[in-house]
């Protein structure tokens, strides 16, 4: 179907009557916002879906505002090779239906039955509710896109899904079919959950099942509550066979008690007997023992007495030896210490023998230090002499120093070096004879005679001036001119003064002489040190002082030669003999005399320890008298002591005898009672203790038997009573078996039914989708060539669903299908923009239809836009096309485009404007 | 001169793993039958009354089950009733027989020692054999001497060792009787009534058997023994009487076309008392979906008429006609699809037959197509058989 001309009045903006006539290809309506290009469309939807007599919301709308007119539209269209006109208002409802015959319009309906026929022919539905929507247009769900709506969103409808199947020849589901479908469906559903995944939760199958989780829990429940009882059965079988042994234990037990008590009796009686029995063996055995004490004294007394006695003996023959002893010892003593003293005078006496030898010694050394004092008093006279005479010498001299005489060489050096230069620049007169002649030369020093014999010859010097005398000849003068020489004279000469002058405090100007001079008077100055320094090399400088001290130490000397008494040996020495002879005899003499010091002194050393042991030994011996002396003492008192006892203790009895045999007989009584003492002692443990210990522990065990049986009665009535406690609530398991086998058995046919029915709905639905692939093919293929040429080829293809609607694309990258909505917006709405297209073309396929795009491509690109249009233009060969935009320019460039516009539409009437 | 009812197996509280619902109906059915022994002992005057073992099916049972057993031994009252443990509910700790309820019967005795028990008012002497353990290989009558001159009754619970039964438990000695000196040895254990002779040729020992059946195959069950004996060393005089009311039956059909499941509904529809009836119809044959299908609404629909109602089809085998199938649906394109998917996926199990005019070529394309959906490969012969049936069954819906 399709459109051939739009006629509109009153109807919302279009006060004015408008009318729109359209190409079959392809149409673009524009004009500025609110210019009523919607408008136009929608009327194509509200003429054919509306009833006339339609009071809605949106037909109530249409009514311009402020107006009261109804409005009126008048669409001439197309459908299978006749043209048709319908004319409808609204608000004051009028409906017409022609068909032009023969060029002529002939009426065909009116009213509803223009309606329902006009439907009819192009197919859709009345809505039931207020608004139309694109599913009750027929093919116009997808081929009309309305603005701002590029995707469909419901599913598609029948008809077009119809339309395409009929095209397609694909085989079509018949109304049996979709009603077994449907029971299997119903069927499913029942069993399994939306999803189809699990049981459903209200099914039987799910029942039962739960049913039987229920059972096996109960019989799980039961089960442990079995294994509980069968414990609490052996619990109470153990405990009552232990509580039976026990009991047959007890009377053992019992009886052995009985026994026991007679033998506990016994066992008193036993104790009793023994007791005193013991107490008199106790009482006899202290007599025994005080009598047997005195005896013992007494005899021990007569002991010690004739022991004492015995040892007194003995202290005093003791006493005889020591004294003895004392009396050597004394002697001893006695002797050394007159040694002691003779060998003390010896060592006094050649002390003083060593004495004045020493003495002697010393005298000698000093006179040998006087000898040479004396030498040296000499010595030093002889210096002083030496020096006086030298510094006398010394004063005389008259020499130059150093320093002087430096300078004076230097002068000389001077001298000589001018005369020599003088002589060499000066004057030289040679002369040979060849006669005899004689004169004299006067030059500068003074006069010389010559003679000179014939061959002879001679040379005088002069410096500026020389005159020659010749005896007989005459005389001849020669001057030199020479500066130079008369400069040098002058020096020279200056020279000479200055000569003169330093040397004229010598006697002589001889410079040899003048160094001789300085020589001598270095030697003497070195005399002079030389000697100083032997003086002072002396231990007296000073001569009084040795004068002084050599009398000192002759005076000395004499008092010590007076102090040895004049029959000394060693005053010999005194005179005049060999001091140094002497000085060794002495020494000598004083080395022997010490020597036999020592030995004497050694030898008194030796007598004094003899006297200090032998005077220990005399004093040991004394200690020792006393001590025996003290012993016996001691002794003889203790006698005294004794016998005053003894006396004592034999008091009232004629002797020890008798006492004796008051003992023999009281042990004999003793030893007997002992004997039997003994005998029931040795049965304590058989006849006293044990009766008693095995009575306590017999009872004992009693006690035990009897709290353990008590223990276990009550565990025996406690574990029954726990039993029947369990019996009571016993529930028997194999009813739940019995009703688990049969749940089972259900259930089991249940699983097999819904498997086949599982079975039957997949095999359904994989049927149906094959059907619906089979009728998408032809879809996918326009789609594919067009998105390849739009999207480039980074899209394979579209995936379209089981009902034919786009859900998502193939991208060749990876092989894999991505959603819609995971692509762009604008991409989406390309997708939506060809799907429209590509169904458009074909249900064209015999007569062409119309495709309504309200502003679509709104957010396509510039690029991607072009090749739309492109599309759009191939598209527009076999299909009516209607865009709406308010963007011309877009579609500037499409050459067989009817291009309406809607501004100047609005201010004009009836108007066709063509390109 | 001592009569008494001698009785055995009452197995109160057994569990029927196969009644489903009816379980219950069928154990009460026991009670009502140990209720009708009651009567019977009144009716014929009996002296007492002896129940030789397996009162209980186990002392496992609902603890109510001794409120119902104490009912009908009350009923019994005054008449002494001796009851013994057997086998299925010995007197172990955890046995129903020490329930105190038992003591304020005055005319029950338990069975609970291995002594001579002397009747008062009667010239007999009862020698009990209780079983106390749940095995064992002991023949408990072995210590009974039954000398002087009242009647010597035994009674016992256990399998008697007669020659072909030789390694059993609790044996019996089968010349027990003679050797025991006894008149008569009173058994239990065995559901089937019978009697055994001894080497005199007089019958002194006997099984009642179960007063109801218990199961399918218990021939001779049923009943309850009446015996009277004269005086000591007399023969006993043995006779049943009837008491079982339920009727355990097992019939097998062949079943090939729809005549046979026709005829199989009139024989069902002609049973007298079918509420009495536990039925099991074992079918063999080769069906076709149709005759399956009359099958299964056969079964469906008597099983509530009788107390159990099962047809085996074990071995009854389904063989769809396809091109039937096919024509209960007009031909669109869907359906014969799917019938020619379920054919294609049955061949493929050797128990069933190859799907007719489908080549290998296009058997094989058929496969392919299906082999994505995980019922299809994983489906069963049973599940695919139920698959056609339903198929047929809904679209005899439609094509109505």
């Amino acid at each position: 179907m399709i459109i051939k001309t739009i006629h509109l009045e009153n109807w919302k903006l279009f006060r004015e009557p408008v009318e729109v006539k359209f190409s079959e290809g392809l149409n673009i309506i524009y004009g500025p916002n609110e210019s009523g290009k919607s408008t136009l469309i929608d009327s194509i939807r509200a003429v054919f879906f509306f009833k006339h007599t339609a009071q809605s919301e949106k037909i109530r709308s249409l009514v311009p505002w402020g107006s009261s007119l109804s409005p009126l539209a008048q669409i001439v269209f197309c459908q299978g090779d006749a043209y048709y006109r319908v004319t409808k208002r609204f608000i004051s409802p009028q409906s017409t239906l022609e068909k032009l015959v023969d060029m002529q319009w002939q009426r065909i309906a009116d009213g509803d039955e223009a309606d329902r026929s006009l439907l009819e022919l192009v197919g859709g539905k009345f809505s039931s509710r207020g608004d139309t929507k694109p599913e009750l247009w027929g093919v116009g769900q997808v081929l009309w896109m309305v603005q701002g709506q590029p995707f469909v969103s419901e599913e598609l409808n029948e008809e077009t899904l119809s339309a395409l199947q009929k095209l397609i020849g694909a085989a079509i589901e018949l109304e049996e079919e979709k009603e077994l479908f449907g029971k299997i469906s119903a069927r499913f559903y029942n069993v399994f959950t939306d999803k189809g995944k699990g049981i459903r939760k209200g099914s039987e199958l799910w029942s039962i099942k739960c049913k039987m989780e229920e059972l096996e829990q109960k019989k799980r429940e039961l089960e442990i509550l079995r294994v509980h009882k069968e414990g609490l059965i052996r619990e109470i079988e153990d405990k009552e066979t232990i509580l039976q042994s026990k009991k047959i234990k007890l009377e053992a037990a019992l009886k052995e008690r009985e026994g026991l008590r007679q033998r506990v009796e016994l066992a008193r009686r036993h104790e009793t007997e023994r007791t005193t029995l013991r107490q008199e063996v106790e009482k006899i055995s202290a007599q025994y023992k005080v009598l047997k004490e005195r005896i013992d004294r007494i005899i021990d007394s007569k002991q010690k007495v004739a022991s004492i006695n015995r040892e007194n003996e003995q202290s005093i023959k003791e006493k005889a030896i020591l004294e003895l002893e004392l009396g050597n010892s004394v002697r001893a003593i006695e002797l050394l210490s007159k040694n002691l003293e003779e060998v003390n005078q010896l060592i006094a006496e050649k002390e003083n023998l060593r004495r004045f030898a020493s003495i002697a010694h010393a005298a000698v050394l000093e006179e040998q230090k006087l000898q040479g004092m004396e030498k040296e008093l000499e010595r030093l006279k002889q210096l002083a002499q030496e020096l006086e005479q030298r510094e006398k010498k010394l004063i005389a001299l008259k020499a130059p120093s150093r320093e002087e005489l430096t300078r004076i060489e230097e002068v000389y050096q001077r001298l000589r070096d001018a005369r020599t230069k003088l002589n060499a620049i000066g004057l030289t007169v040679q002369v040979s004879a060849e006669s005899d002649i004689s004169g004299r030369i006067f030059h500068e020093e003074g006069v010389v005679e010559f003679h000179l014999e014939k061959g002879q010859a001679r040379t005088w010097k002069a410096y500026q001036t020389i005159t020659v005398q010749i005896d007989h000849i005459g005389e001849f003068e020669v001057t030199s001119g020479s500066e130079d020489v008369r400069k040098l004279k002058d020096s020279l000469e200056e020279l000479e003064i200055a000569y003169e002058k330093i040397t004229a405090a010598y006697k002589t100007r001889d410079v040899e002489m003048l160094r001789d001079l300085f020589q001598y008077k270095t030697e003497v100055d070195g005399d002079v040190k030389r000697l100083k320094e032997e003086m002072g090399r002396l231990s007296y400088r000073d001569e009084d002082a040795l004068v002084a001290d050599i009398a000192e130490l002759k005076k000395r000397i004499g008092l010590n030669w007076s102090k040895l008494p004049d029959e000394c040996e060693f005053k010999r020495y005194a005179g005049s003999v060999d001091k140094v002879v002497a000085q060794g005899e002495l020494s000598r003499s004083i080395a022997e005399i010490e020597k036999e010091q020592e030995n004497l002194k050694t030898r008194r050393k030796n007598i004094e320890a003899e006297l200090v042991s032998w005077g220990i030994k005399e004093q040991g011996i004394r200690k020792r008298i006393r001590e025996v002396e003290q012993r016996i003492y001691g002794n003889e008192e203790r006698l005294k002591e004794i016998e005053s006892s003894l006396d004592a203790l034999q008091k009232d009895v004629a002797g020890l005898e008798e006492l004796e045999k008051q003992l023999e007989q009281i042990a004999l009584d003793l030893n007997g009672k002992e004997q039997t003492l003994r005998a029931y002692e040795a049965e304590i443990g058989a006849i006293e203790e044990e009766p008693v210990l095995l009575y306590e522990e017999c009872e004992r065990r009693i006690e035990r038997l009897r709290q353990d049986i008590d223990e276990l009665s009550k565990g025996v009535a406690e574990t029954r009573g726990r039993l029947e406690a369990v019996l009571r609530g016993w529930k028997d398991p194999c009813i739940l078996e019995e009703e688990l086998e049969y749940c089972r058995n259900r259930a089991s046919h249940l699983e097999t039914e819904a498997q086949a029915i599982k079975l039957l709905y997949d095999l359904v639905h994989l049927y149906r989708n094959k059907a619906i692939e089979s009728l998408t093919a032809p879809v996918q293929r326009i789609l594919a060539s067009d998105m390849n040429m739009l999207l480039g080829t980074g899209y394979e293809s579209i995936k379209l669903d089981g009902c034919m609607k786009p859900v998502g694309v193939r991208v060749a990258a990876w092989k894999q299908d991505a959603s819609l909505d995971s692509l762009s917006f604008g991409t989406q709405e390309q997708i939506w923009y060809l799907f429209r297209l590509a169904l458009g073309r074909l249900l064209s396929e015999h007569q062409r239809e119309l495709v309504v795009l309200d502003d679509p491509l709104a957010n396509t690109d510039a690029s991607r836009l072009h090749r739309a249009l492109r599309i759009l233009e191939d598209a527009a060969e076999k299909l009516q096309i209607i865009v709406v935009t308010c963007d011309p320019d877009k579609y500037n460039w499409l050459s067989k485009a009817n291009f309406i516009s809607l501004s100047r539409q609005q201010r004009q009437g009836w108007f066709d404007l063509r390109r | 001169m001592v009569r008494f009812l001698h009785t055995a197996d009452w197995h109160l509280g057994i569990k029927y793993a196969k009644l489903g619902p009816s379980a219950e109906r069928a154990r009460e059915t026991r009670i009502r039958v140990a209720e009708k022994i009651a009567y019977i002992a009144k009716q014929n005057n009996v002296d007492f009354v002896i129940v030789a073992g397996d009162l209980f099916d186990s002392n496992e049972v609902d603890r109510e089950l001794i409120a119902a057993a104490s009912k009908i031994v009350e009923g019994f009252a005054p008449i002494p009733v001796f009851i013994l443990p057997g086998n299925h509910d010995p007197l172990t700790r955890d046995s129903l027989y020490l329930d105190p309820s038992w003591k304020s019967f005055g005319h029950v005795v338990i069975c609970k020692t291995k002594e001579p028990l002397k009747l008062p008012h009667a010239n007999v002497i009862l020698y009990p054999c209780p079983v106390t353990q749940k095995q064992t290989r002991e023949d408990l009558t072995e210590w009974i001497r039954a000398e002087g001159e009242s009647i010597s009754i035994g009674i016992a619970h256990g399998n008697l060792r007669t020659r072909g039964l030789e390694d059993v438990n609790f044996p019996i000695d089968a010349q027990r009787a003679r050797k025991a000196g006894l008149d008569y040895l009173a058994l239990g254990e065995w559901h089937s009534l019978s009697k055994c002779q001894g080497e005199d040729g007089i019958v002194r020992t006997a099984y009642p058997g179960t007063p109801e059946a218990t199961k399918f195959g218990e021939d001779g069950s049923g009943k309850i023994l009446l015996v009277d004996i004269e005086g000591r060393g007399a023969q006993p005089v043995i006779r049943e009487i009837e008491t079982g009311v339920l009727k355990w039956e097992r019939w097998w059909r062949d079943m090939y076309s729809v005549e046979d499941v026709k005829h199989l509904e009139r024989e069902l529809t002609e049973l007298q008392e079918p509420q009495l009836r536990i039925i099991n119809v074992y079918c063999r044959g080769m069906v076709d979906h149709e005759v399956m299908s009359r099958l299964e609404s056969l079964e469906m629909r008597h099983a509530k008429n009788f107390l159990s109602f099962d047809i085996i089809k074990d071995e009854v085998h389904l063989r769809p006609n396809i091109v039937d199938l096919k024509a209960l649906m007009p031909q669109g394109a869907l359906f014969s699809r799917i019938v020619d998917a379920i054919g294609v996926l049955r061949s493929r199990y050797a128990t069933r037959e190859t799907h007719p005019e489908m080549s290998p070529e296009e058997t094989q394309r058929v496969l392919r197509e299906i082999r994505e959906i995980d019922t299809a490969v994983t489906a069963s012969p049973e599940v695919l058989d139920k698959a056609i049936l339903l198929l047929y069954q809904l679209a005899k819906e439609i094509s109505r």
